[in-house]
C-alpha cells in the first residue's frame, strides 16, 4: 500500500534562492510529524508546493499514490490534503458556520439549479452539509458552537480563530492534515490545549498530520516523527530526542541567526 | 454620567465660523452650479416657497445643526462611551453665528454683483437669482440684511433641533423631509389623483400645478406628526398581539402581509398611471441589471465595470432574433421564442468576457471590463458589423411582445413583463444566496487563494459568476428592446454600467433588497424630478460621496456588509487587548 504521503527529490527556487532543495518525505497513515527548522528554512514553502499554491521545479508529491503535482489548490483538496495557514486565513465576514459549510465545498456537488429549485437532494445535502460542519465545530467543546455559529468569523478571539481554521480544515474530510504553526500567538495554556488537540485529531478523527512548529513543547509533546529543516533540506530525522541533540540541527538554531531570509510563507 | 468638557469661548466661536464657512461653500456651490434658479420654477407650497428658496433655507438650517454636532464633537473629541450635553445656550449661539457666516457670504455675493457683472463670467449669476438670495428685496439694504436674519434665525433654530427633545427633531425634520418629497412629486400626485375614479376636488385641494397647496402640505405634515406620536405605540402593540399570537395565525398574518405587498405590485401600473408606469418599467429594468451586477460584484467580488456589455449583447441579439427588418437578421421569431437564445447567447459571452480575466482582481479586473464594455459600444457602432447588427442606424420594427392574443402595449401592460423578469431574478438571486453555489462565491470574495485550497475551483465559480451575471442581464437587455421597439448603439454608454454599480452600492452591496432600494432612488427619482436632468450625474457624485461617509454599507444593507463597515475594527481592537500574542520560545533542546 502507498504511503498516505510522500514527496522525493521536491526542488523549488524563486530566482537564485533555493526555498526547497531535493527534500523528501514520506508519511505512513496515522502518523504525527512535525516539520520544524529556522525561520527562512522552506517549511511553508514546502506547504504552499504541496498545496498546489506554487508548482514545485521539479521533485514528485504523491498522497495515497496520486500525483499532486500540477494540480490545482482545490483538485489536492479533492485527493484528501487540507491545510491551515500560519497567519490564519479565514473568511472573515462569512460566520463561524458557513465557515466551516465551505470546507465540505469537495465533498457536495449541488449546482445552481438545485439550489434554484430546492429540489429534495438539494435539501438533503445541505441538511447535511450543515450537520457535518456543526460535528466538526463540536469536537471543540462550547467554543465554537451555540450563539457562535451565527457570529462572524472576524469577532471570534485569535486562538478561536486558529481552532475555527482546523475545523474548517477537518471539514474537508481530508486524510492528511497540513497544520502551519499551529500554536503560533497563542498563550501557554492554549499551547498545551492545542498539543493535546493535535493528539485528538488522530486519535479520535483518524487524521494524518504533518504541522510545521516552533514551539518545542508542542513538538515534544505531540510527535511520532520529527523532521528538521534548514536551507531547504532536510538536516535530520527521527524521534524528539535524536533530533534535538543532532548537531546539525543545535547549529541551524543557534550557530547563526536567524534573520536570513525571511520566512517563505 | 454627564461629563462636560469645556472648551474657550474663542475656540467655539472659531469652530462655528468653521462650520459656517463650510455651510457657505454648500450655498455657494449651489449658486454657481445653477441649481437654485433651475428648482426657482417649481414650489414646495404653491405661491409661498419655491424649491429653490428651500434649498438656501436648508442649508442655512443645516450649517446651524452641523455648527452643533461639531462642538459636540470637539467637547469629546475621544468619542467616550459616556454622553456629553451641549448646553441650549451654546447650541444656539453656535447655530446662530454659523447661520449668520452663510448669510453674510450670500448677502456679500450680491454686493460683489452690485459692482462688478459677475455674470459675465458665471452665467447663473442672474437678476432671478438675486431676487431669490434676496428673498425678492433686490439689491437694497432690506436685500442684505434679510439673508443674514433669515440664516442666523435658522441657523439658531438649526443648532437648537441637534439638542431638543428627539420625538420633536423627528417631527421638524420627518415633516420637512416628507413636504418636500411631496412637493418634488407633485405632479405626479396630480395626475394620480384626477384620473377617473376619484373624486375631482382631491387633486385640486392637495396639489396646485406645481406644487403642493397649502392644505396639502398641511396634510403632510399632520400625517408625519400622527405617525411619530402615535406610530410607536402602534407598532409595540401590534408586535405584542403578535407575539400573543399560535404560530398558525402568525404565519397566517406573514402570508397576509405578502400577498398585500403582492397585489400592490399587480395593481401599480392602474394605480399609478401610464407616465408612472413608463418610470416603473425603467427602475425595473435597472433592477433586473441590478440583481445580475450583484451576483458578480456582490457575492463573487468580481468588481465588473463593463457590465453595459451584457445588456447591450442581451438587447441586440434579442433585436436581430425578433426584427421584421428585412435586411437584418431574417429570424423574426416572437419574443418568448427568442428569449432562450437570447439568454444562451449572453450567457456564452459571459463566458468570453470572463475567460481572459480569470487571473485578474480587484483594480486590474474593473480596468479590463470597463474596456470590454467600450468595445461592446464600438462594435455595435462599427461598419464591420453593420449589415448584421445595423451599425449606427441600430434596428427597427421590432415587434411588441405578445401574450397569445393580447399584445402588450404601453407601459402598463409591459409593466407586468418587468415584474416577472425582475421577480424571476430576485428569486433566483436570494435561492442562490444560501447555498453551496453562494457559499462559494462569498468565500472566493473574501479570499480566492483560501476558498481555492477549501476545495472551491474558483476558475469554475469566477466563470458561472459571470455567465449568471450576463444571463440576468441579458433579460434585462431583452426587456429593453421590446419597450423601444428599437435600438441604438449610444444606448449601450459606459453611463449603464456606472448607474448599475452605483446603485449597488447606495442600496447595499450584497444586499437583494438595496438593489430595489438603489434602482428606485438612482433611476426613479431624475426620472421624477424632470430638473435634475442636466444635474443628473452631479447628484449622482454628491449622493455617492454622501453615502460613502454617512452610511457606507447602503440604504439597505446585506448583513455580512453591515458587519464589516461598523464592527471590524472594534472587533479587531477587541482581540488585540484580549490575546496579546505569547512569543513562542524556538529553542529546540529547551523544555
Amino acid at each position: 500500500m502507498p504511503p498516505i504521503f510522500e514527496c522525493e527529490a521536491l526542488v523549488k527556487n524563486f530566482g537564485g534562492l533555493s526555498a526547497v532543495n531535493h527534500f523528501d518525505l514520506r508519511i505512513e497513515q496515522g502518523e504525527i510529524v512535525s516539520l520544524i527548522g529556522p525561520n527562512g528554512a522552506g517549511k511553508t514553502t514546502f506547504f504552499n508546493l504541496v498545496t498546489g499554491f506554487y508548482p514545485p521545479d521539479s521533485g514528485i508529491i504523491r498522497s495515497n499514490g496520486h500525483d499532486l503535482v500540477g494540480l490545482s489548490p482545490y483538485q489536492i483538496t479533492q485527493q484528501g490534503v487540507a491545510r491551515t495557514f500560519q497567519n490564519v486565513r479565514l473568511f472573515p465576514n462569512m460566520t463561524v458556520l458557513e465557515n466551516v459549510m465551505v470546507g465540505q465545498h469537495s465533498r457536495t456537488k449541488n449546482g445552481v439549479l438545485g439550489a434554484i429549485l430546492r429540489l429534495p437532494s438539494f435539501k438533503a445535502e445541505e441538511e447535511a452539509i450543515r450537520q457535518k460542519a456543526k460535528e466538526q465545530l463540536d469536537f471543540f467543546g462550547t467554543r465554537l458552537s451555540g450563539y457562535r455559529l451565527d457570529e462572524p468569523a472576524y469577532r471570534l478571539s485569535y486562538a478561536n480563530r486558529r481552532r475555527l481554521e482546523i475545523a474548517r480544515a477537518m471539514a474537508t474530510e481530508a486524510n492528511l492534515l497540513l497544520m502551519d504553526e499551529p500554536s503560533a500567538g497563542m498563550n501557554p495554556k492554549e499551547t498545551e490545549e492545542i498539543t493535546e488537540l493535535i493528539g485528538q485529531l488522530r486519535d479520535e478523527r483518524g487524521f494524518t498530520i504533518l504541522f510545521i512548529e516552533h514551539d518545542m513543547r508542542v513538538v515534544k509533546g505531540v510527535s511520532d516523527r520529527v523532521v528538521a529543516m534548514d536551507f531547504g533540506t532536510k538536516i535530520a530525522e527521527g524521534s524528539y530526542e535524536t533530533v534535538a541533540q543532532d548537531d546539525r540541527v543545535i547549529e541551524a538554531y543557534l550557530g547563526r541567526t536567524s534573520e536570513d531570509g525571511a520566512d517563505g510563507r | 454620567m454627564i461629563h462636560v468638557r469645556d472648551i474657550s469661548r474663542a475656540n467655539k466661536v472659531r469652530l462655528a465660523i468653521k462650520v459656517g464657512l463650510f455651510g457657505t461653500l454648500a450655498l455657494q456651490y449651489l449658486i454657481f452650479v445653477g441649481i437654485i434658479e433651475t428648482f426657482h420654477d417649481r414650489y414646495v407650497i404653491k405661491g409661498l416657497i419655491t424649491i429653490g428658496e428651500t434649498m438656501i433655507l436648508l442649508i442655512f438650517a443645516g450649517t446651524g445643526y452641523l455648527a452643533v454636532w461639531a462642538l459636540k464633537k470637539a467637547l469629546n473629541p475621544v468619542q467616550e462611551e459616556h454622553e456629553v450635553r451641549v448646553r441650549r445656550s451654546w447650541a444656539v449661539g453656535s447655530g446662530a453665528l454659523s447661520g449668520l457666516v452663510v448669510g453674510a457670504s450670500a448677502a456679500l455675493l450680491v454686493i460683489v454683483n452690485s459692482v462688478i457683472e459677475l455674470r459675465n463670467v458665471f452665467v447663473s449669476i442672474s437678476p432671478t437669482l438675486i431676487e431669490i438670495v434676496t428673498f425678492g428685496r433686490g439689491n437694497t439694504l432690506a436685500g442684505l440684511l434679510i439673508p443674514m436674519a433669515l440664516s442666523t434665525t435658522l441657523g439658531a433654530i438649526g443648532g437648537t433641533l441637534y439638542v431638543t427633545r428627539a420625538d420633536v427633531r423627528r417631527i421638524v425634520v420627518y415633516s420637512f423631509f416628507w413636504v418636500t418629497s411631496a412637493a418634488l412629486i407633485s405632479d405626479l400626485l396630480r395626475v394620480s389623483l384626477s384620473r377617473p375614479g376619484f373624486p375631482k376636488f382631491l387633486s385640486r385641494a392637495f396639489t396646485a400645478s406645481n406644487g403642493l397647496t397649502v392644505l396639502g402640505a398641511v396634510t403632510v405634515v399632520a400625517l408625519v406628526v400622527a405617525w411619530t406620536v402615535f406610530g410607536p405605540t402602534v407598532r409595540s402593540r401590534w408586535a405584542t398581539r403578535k407575539e400573543n399570537m399560535s404560530t398558525a395565525s402568525q404565519r397566517n398574518v406573514q402570508y397576509g402581509q405578502w400577498s398585500l405587498v403582492f397585489l400592490l405590485l399587480l395593481t401599480l401600473p392602474v394605480i399609478v398611471g401610464v407616465f408612472p408606469s413608463e418610470v416603473l418599467n425603467n427602475i425595473g429594468l435597472y433592477i433586473i441589471m441590478g440583481f445580475g451586477l450583484n451576483i458578480v460584484v456582490g457575492m463573487a467580488g468580481l468588481l465588473d465595470l463593463g457590465y453595459v456589455a451584457f445588456f447591450a449583447v442581451g438587447a441586440y441579439s434579442m433585436a436581430v432574433l425578433t426584427t421584421a427588418q428585412p435586411e437584418i437578421g431574417g429570424f423574426q421569431l416572437t419574443f418568448w421564442a427568442a428569449l432562450p437564445f437570447v439568454i444562451i447567447i449572453t450567457g456564452f459571452a459571459g463566458l468570453l468576457v470572463g475567460a481572459p480575466v480569470l487571473r485578474m482582481r480587484g483594480d486590474y479586473l474593473a480596468i479590463v471590463t470597463l474596456g470590454f464594455g467600450e468595445i461592446a459600444r464600438f462594435l455595435a457602432l462599427s461598419d464591420w458589423l453593420a449589415p448584421f447588427i445595423g451599425g449606427a442606424q441600430g434596428i427597427i420594427h421590432i415587434p411588441k411582445v405578445s401574450i397569445g392574443p393580447l399584445v402588450l402595449r404601453g407601459p402598463q401592460l409591459l409593466y407586468y413583463l418587468f415584474l416577472l423578469a425582475g421577480g424571476a431574478a430576485l428569486f433566483i438571486s436570494w435561492r442562490i444566496k444560501d447555498s453551496r453555489t453562494g457559499r462559494a462565491w462569498m468565500a472566493m470574495r473574501e479570499d480566492e487563494r483560501v476558498a481555492d485550497s477549501m476545495g472551491v475551483n474558483t476558475v469554475y465559480y469566477k466563470l458561472l459568476a459571470f455567465g449568471m451575471g450576463a444571463m440576468i442581464a441579458s433579460l434585462s437587455g431583452a426587456l429593453f428592446v421590446a419597450k423601444l421597439g428599437s435600438i441604438y448603439p449610444h444606448s449601450f454608454s459606459v453611463l449603464v454600467s456606472i448607474t448599475a454599480l452605483s446603485l449597488l452600492i447606495v442600496g447595499g452591496i450584497g444586499s437583494l433588497p438595496g438593489v430595489i432600494a438603489g434602482a428606485v432612488v438612482l433611476v426613479g427619482l431624475p426620472e421624477l424630478l424632470r430638473e435634475f436632468g442636466e444635474y443628473r450625474l452631479l447628484m449622482y457624485g454628491a449622493l455617492l460621496v454622501t453615502m460613502m461617509i454617512l452610511r457606507p454599507e447602503g440604504i439597505i444593507p446585506s448583513v455580512e456588509r453591515a458587519r464589516e463597515l461598523h464592527e471590524e475594527d472594534r472587533a479587531q481592537d477587541q482581540v488585540f487587548k484580549l490575546d496579546e500574542p505569547t512569543a513562542a520560545p524556538a529553542n529546540p533542546s529547551g523544555d
